[in-house]
């Protein structure tokens, strides 16, 4: 059996920080709550808009922490949700992100798959083969 | 809807405000009263305009002062090409709708006009807003929006027309 080494901990914690400062600066914030809110309602409306196997290899590559965020709440029962139009998508993560509307979270959407092209470049591509034309887009952007 | 022409009579002040803008810039404009609607592209279907013909006013902050934008209701803004194109620093963002309806408390939050006497005229106008024949703007509530020559928009903002969204 493989040693469970602590330090994965802190690792990860460092990195989280490393992601929700991304996030911030992207969004022209200084509120880490704010980064946080926009990291996890994005990350949720992906995941459950993506089929089981492809949502859990997406995660694969995340860090410890932030992979817990991800899978918070998961159902995988009721995924992927047919959500096949952009301004669904968003709304989603407005309601989530407790956000005021689909600029603001399309925003938030930009600002945290560019932090996700930095940290898991290989693991986007696979993520974006299966989304609608209209999600690349903006996830591209 | 009903269609209104400028100067009759209308109930709500902050609108009032805005059509006196308007006539004493001496712009053609048709006040449009709707049902009430919480976002452009709800704007522009019940109007019966496209999100195209139909601006999405954002606000924005600097970290020193406010700052209007308009682009279409059918596009998104990239913050990072408005950044560029003001040199503006890291600190632009999106401001929150509690700023907003604490420091433009005439006007109901959502329905900014990029133009008038109660927010900052509009810095930058995308070019494909601008290249519509007529444009659909908020008129400071829910429920009325006026329809005018984007020329005219530019003119009375002095906006810079630009690309800023996303591709």
């Amino acid at each position: 059996m493989t040693e469970f080494d602590p330090s994965i901990i802190e690792r990860s914690v460092e990195k989280t920080h490393v992601w929700l400062n991304e996030i911030a600066e992207e969004l022209g914030v200084e509120d880490r709550h704010y980064a946080y809110r926009a990291l996890r309602a994005v990350l949720h409306a992906l995941r459950d808009r993506l089929p089981v196997d492809v949502a859990a290899k997406f995660a694969a590559q995340m860090p410890t922490l932030i992979r817990g965020i991800y899978y918070e709440d998961w159902d995988p029962s009721r995924t992927p949700l047919a959500i096949h139009d952009l301004d669904a998508f968003l709304q989603r993560v407005a309601h989530e992100g407790r956000m005021a509307g689909e600029t603001e979270a399309s925003l938030a959407v930009t600002a945290v798959t560019h932090t996700l092209r930095r940290h898991l470049s290989g693991e986007i591509e696979e993520l974006l083969a299966v989304l609608p034309d209209k999600f690349k887009a903006l996830i591209e952007a | 809807m009903s269609n209104k022409s400028p100067g009759s009579a209308v109930t709500t002040t902050h609108v009032e405000a805005i059509v006196g803008f308007l006539e004493g810039a001496g712009i053609a404009f048709e006040l449009i009263e709707h049902e009430p609607v919480r976002s452009a592209t709800a704007e522009a279907r019940t109007a019966g305009r496209s999100p195209e013909q139909t601006a999405k006013t954002i606000v924005l902050h600097d970290g020193n002062a406010y700052m209007v934008v308009a682009i279409t209701a059918a596009d998104r803004l990239d913050l990072h090409k408005l950044r560029e194109l003001l040199g503006a620093s890291r600190q632009l963002r999106l401001a929150s709708e509690q700023e907003i309806a604490r420091d433009f408390p005439s006007l109901e939050v959502g329905a900014v006009p990029p133009f008038g006497p109660m927010v900052p005229a509009a810095e930058v106008i995308d070019g494909a807003l601008a290249r519509q024949s007529h444009i659909l703007c908020p008129a400071g509530d829910h429920r009325h929006s006026v329809l005018l020559d984007p020329h005219e928009v530019v003119r009375i903002t002095a906006a810079t027309i630009a690309d800023i969204c996303e591709e």
